[in-house]
């Protein structure tokens, strides 16, 4: 079971404590923004490890899978990615859905 | 552990006909209240249904208060849950959800269970309900209808989703401060946010006991370390899903419980739908063994492959689809359910009624059950008490939880 200490890399791992700092605290808003500048940060490092949504037809898993809560990933050949906000404000269960996502997908990736 | 019913209602159109004949669905509805009567007087501790709209063959029970309700004047100690009520306000508005649940916890005379979820794609769009704010509704709208049950007056709420003035919302639940909460949990993730909400997890993934095991260990940390209730009390629990018939033989119930369960997934994989005139059961009985045995992988998006699937959406069809650790004789399934014991489950929940499953071969497989296969671990359920007090050492928070 990945877990915050796991995660190799300080910056990325500082990032993702951050994260669980502020839903703790009650501020969902801004864990969901920690977590998703570090999922963004290891889209850069591995384009390859996280899809930003299901592809019919594709093979039953090659990443991880964005979750789709009122946040998007634009991608452009030889830009960096960057994330879109649909809203202001997400829950508690949002900012804890993406920082599980954030976490698991950095021990994946051997970050 | 404790041992419970799961119902979806699955209602298969007949092979010889279009659609429903007029009697097919109330038979479906009829059956499964015989059964949860049955398992009711057998011992089985709980019986959940599910809340699902538009999912034709697959769920029929979109009105699982109507049907809990029936049930609770039919059954004297088993507990009724809703696995889950959509809690996005489009779907049931909190006030009525709060005035339902307490409604149904009197007149069952204080044995409702509180789950609530989001809802799938189909089922939201629906509603006219933007997806991507399921979660967020889902969590908004629960902690409002919890305190509806309690608040006197509720005291309103002007928030994202939900906007009350101030009301007193009557009747109030007979447990107290409210009955226990649950979530569906069909994700690992989602087991993670009902810890720190202190919301019992319904894992709907078929699970096996190694990973229940990993994710007990984290949830209950998560409980002792993070936890911020939702509720007044919380209910820390994990449960396990799985496809139940339990015959003399391996043969027997092979033969007689096979089918269903891989019925069961294709029904659930079921991914676009031209609504009214798909005839999933024909579709199901055109298959070759092989094909059934693959029925996860006809959902859209996922290929054939050999191997169980990492993704855990696709991974959940094709575990329903296979034979599963419960359709065996007494002693397999015995073996089976010491494995989720030793995990720590706290309750198994048994898809009996499953596909075409006959009500006459569930209704033998849910006595053998009991007779052969529940006492020894209704024997063992005070230690798994004793443990669960330890887990909860030094936790600040009431617990109502009936496990």
């Amino acid at each position: 079971m990945a877990r915050v200490d796991d995660i190799r890399d300080d910056h990325l791992r500082g990032l993702v404590a951050e994260a669980r700092a502020a839903y703790r605290e009650g501020d969902a808003t801004t864990s969901v923004h920690k977590s998703v500048e570090a999922l963004l940060m290891l889209m850069e490092r591995q384009p390859d490890l996280i899809q930003l949504e299901r592809v019919p037809g594709a093979p039953a898993r090659k990443g991880y899978v964005w979750p789709a809560l009122g946040v998007k990933v634009e991608t452009g050949e030889g830009n960096s990615p960057r994330a879109v906000y649909d809203r202001e404000q997400f829950s508690t269960a949002e900012a804890i859905t993406f920082y599980e996502f954030a976490v698991d997908s950095a021990v994946a990736a051997g970050q | 552990m404790k041992f419970g019913l799961f119902y979806e209602l699955q209602c298969p159109k007949p092979l010889d006909a279009d659609q429903w004949g007029p009697e097919d669905e109330q038979k479906v509805f009829m059956e499964a209240l015989e059964q949860i009567e049955f398992a009711d007087k057998l011992g089985f501790d709980y019986v959940f249904e599910v809340e699902h709209d538009f999912l034709e063959e697959y769920a029929h029970s979109s009105a699982p208060e109507v049907v809990l309700a029936a049930a609770s004047q039919r059954t004297r100690n088993i507990r009724l849950g809703h696995g889950i009520i959509h809690a996005p306000p489009s779907f049931n508005h909190p006030i009525r959800v709060a005035e339902r649940i307490s409604t149904l916890d009197i007149v069952s005379n204080g044995r409702v269970e509180f789950g609530t979820g989001e809802g799938g794609e189909i089922e939201n769009t629906g509603f006219g309900i933007d997806v991507t704010q399921k979660k967020a509704m889902w969590e908004e709208a629960t902690r409002e209808a919890v305190k509806m049950m309690v608040q006197v007056p509720y005291e309103g709420y002007d928030g994202q989703y939900v906007k009350v003035p101030v009301r007193n919302i009557v009747p109030k639940p007979l447990q107290k401060p409210h009955p226990p909460l649950w979530t569906a949990a069909s994700r690992r993730e989602t087991i993670f946010v009902a810890a720190r909400m202190g919301i019992g997890a319904l894992g709907f993934g078929f699970e096996t006991p190694e990973e229940a095991a990993e994710r007990i260990d984290r949830y209950w940390e998560l409980v002792r370390e993070e936890c911020s209730p939702l509720g007044y009390a919380i209910n820390p629990a994990v449960t396990a899903l799985g496809s139940l018939m339990c015959c003399p033989t391996n043969e027997e119930a092979v033969a007689k419980g096979l089918r269903g369960a891989q019925m069961f997934g294709f029904l659930l994989g079921r991914g676009q739908r031209n609504y009214g005139h798909d005839h999933f059961h024909r579709q199901f009985d055109s298959l070759t063994d092989e094909g059934r045995q693959q029925v996860y992988a006809q959902r859209q998006g996922f290929n054939v492959v050999d191997e169980e699937p990492e993704d855990e959406s696709a991974r959940a069809l094709y575990r329903a689809s296979r034979r599963g650790g419960f359709i065996g004789n007494p002693e397999f399934i015995r073996n089976t359910i010491r494995q989720y014991e030793a995990a720590h489950i706290d309750l198994i929940l048994f898809i009996a009624q499953s596909g075409d499953r006959k009500h006459d071969d569930i209704m033998p497989s849910l006595e053998l059950f009991a007779k052969e296969v529940m006492p020894e671990f209704q024997e063992r359920h005070k230690d798994h008490r004793k443990w669960r007090e330890q887990q909860l050492d030094g936790v600040p928070f009431e617990v109502n939880s009936s496990i």
